[in-house]
């Protein structure tokens, strides 16, 4: 803060690149010159459209030559640019480059407690598989159950989706579009390994040939609107589904009266509109 | 000799009172003008520190999302046209020049260039809000592709897509946010660049309200590859 170090008054008649005799001598009151201005706005726009540009080239690539490239090489070259034009925006706009260096001091440490932030976080999430594995027994209906010890997300996804098609499949329900995708998936999946295909798909293969291609057009077509079998239930916010997450399985009861409903009946909004086949009154989740 | 009344010190028979940049002078407790101008524009920063930690979240969220619904985030990604973004990180970073431009001429005094780069800094933050508006905001409302429980969009693939569009709004409407504050600012600061608020002795407003302009900017810079580009 050399500029402090100026007597208070008497400074007039320093140098003319300032603005104002009387605030001659400080770092903080240089003007940028016009030229630096407009070269940092074309770098700016030219780094723009290099980004892209590199996003095009690599779907190309990656359509054309039919290679996968992993994903980090996107990110990495994406946020790598837009570093770059920050760093020009901050530098030069924000004129960090010729200012008080107690302001680019106050920058620095915003960008170091960001990159704390952003790091220790992925670090957490990045090393849940090892933390999952031995809190398994914890992990109570309601939960992702992505990390769930021996279960891999798509072997959970797929008991999710088939438990899902059967309870609707069995209630002579439509199939939304996800459920019904998956289940072409898996007859597929079934007559690739010539096993024999489960009673629930058997029924909805048939069921699907019956009615044609239009079977699972769910929320739009002679099906009607109904928007809740429109979206996954496991998944939407508004779904009247009780999530317990990552408690313990006691404490995941409270709320509810009713102890003896199925996992299923958490999971269907269905559930409350349409009773259960045999005659058993479909458990109602209170609110 | 000219004389001087109390009530309007510096007046002096008939000619006209000098503007304000002119005759302000810093607070008294501060040294000297210099004193209060680093003390102000380092305020500028601390706030501007707690900007980007306000944003910091919503980047956290979707690299923890991404993380774990990547499929979501792709095809979510998919169904926005990168060319709205592409044009509206161009019309920020020009905002941004004449913003920069705008404390240029406010150090050098030049009141015609100073009022003209302050107006196109506010029409440009217009501009933004209005292409986000009409081409990409109206058009995914009626799409139902909305956060929360008013998603009704028929057409995901994935069914964490949700995840992606309360990102997606609650990223761009924050940011959306501090362009419509930046655009009263600068209409403010325009109105009273006419009443002579601002010249080479004064013009903190100007220089502050820039660096906010700039971060705002930024933050677009970091949210255009990452919604639009990478997919």
């Amino acid at each position: 803060m050399a500029h402090h170090a100026h007597p208070p008054h008497g400074h007039a008649g320093h140098g003319i690149e300032s603005p104002g005799a009387a605030e001659a001598h400080s770092h903080a009151h240089t003007v940028v010159p016009m030229r630096v201005l407009v070269l940092v706005l074309m770098a700016l726009l030219g780094f723009t459209f290099l980004t892209v540009l590199a996003a095009s080239i690599e779907q190309w690539v990656s359509a054309t030559f039919d290679v996968v490239i992993p994903q980090w090489v996107n990110v990495a070259v994406a946020l790598s640019i837009a570093v770059v034009k920050s760093l020009l925006v901050a530098a030069f706009f924000m004129a960090l480059r010729y200012d008080n260096p107690t302001n680019a001091l106050v920058a620095f440490f915003t960008v170091i407690t960001l990159a704390f932030f952003l790091g220790f976080t992925m670090i957490d999430l990045g090393n849940r598989d090892a933390v999952y594995a031995k809190k398994a027994q914890y992990i109570a209906d309601g939960g992702t159950g992505y990390h769930a010890a021996g279960t891999t997300q798509a072997q959970r996804a797929r008991e999710i989706a088939s438990q899902e098609s059967i309870d609707l499949i069995a209630r002579d329900q439509p199939l939304p579009k996800h459920l019904a995708k998956f289940c072409v998936l898996e007859i597929e999946r079934f007559h690739a390994q010539a096993k024999e295909l489960p009673e629930y798909l058997r029924t909805f293969q048939a069921r699907r040939e019956h009615l044609g291609k239009n079977y699972h057009d769910d929320g739009h077509g002679a099906h009607g609107g109904h928007g809740a079998l429109a979206r996954p239930d496991h998944a939407t916010p508004n779904a009247a589904v009780i999530r317990s997450g990552l408690t313990l399985p006691e404490l995941g009861g409270k709320g509810h009266s009713d102890e003896h409903h199925a996992p299923a009946d958490h999971h269907n909004p269905a559930d409350h509109h349409t009773p259960a086949p045999g005659g058993d009154t479909p458990a109602q989740p209170a609110d | 000799m000219s004389t001087l009344s109390m009530d309007q010190p510096g007046q002096a028979d008939g000619a006209p009172a000098p503007p304000i940049h002119e005759t302000a002078t810093h607070a008294h407790h501060f040294r000297d003008r210099d004193h209060e101008f680093d003390a102000a524009k380092m305020g500028v920063w601390l706030f501007l520190a707690t900007e980007v930690l306000l944003f910091s979240g919503l980047f956290m969220y979707y690299a923890a999302m991404r993380y774990l619904h990547p499929e979501a985030f792709r095809h979510g990604s998919s169904l926005l046209d990168w060319r709205w973004g592409l044009i509206n990180t161009a019309v920020l970073l020009m905002s941004s020049f004449t913003a920069a431009a705008a404390v240029r001429d406010a150090q050098l005094g030049r009141q015609g260039w100073l009022k003209l780069n302050l107006l196109l800094t506010c029409l440009a933050g217009l501009a933004f809000l209005v292409i986000k508006f009409v081409f990409e905001y109206y058009p995914k409302w009626l799409a139902g592709e909305l956060p929360g429980k008013y998603y009704t969009y028929p057409n995901w693939e994935d069914p964490n897509e949700v995840h992606w569009w309360g990102l997606y709004w609650a990223a761009t409407g924050v940011h959306a946010t501090h362009v419509l504050i930046g655009i009263g600012l600068y209409a403010w600061m325009f109105v009273r660049a006419f009443l002579g608020y601002y010249g080479p002795k004064r013009y903190m407003m100007v220089e502050g309200t820039a660096l906010y302009w700039h971060i705002v900017d930024i933050v677009w810079i970091f949210l255009f590859p990452m919604l639009y580009l990478i997919h």
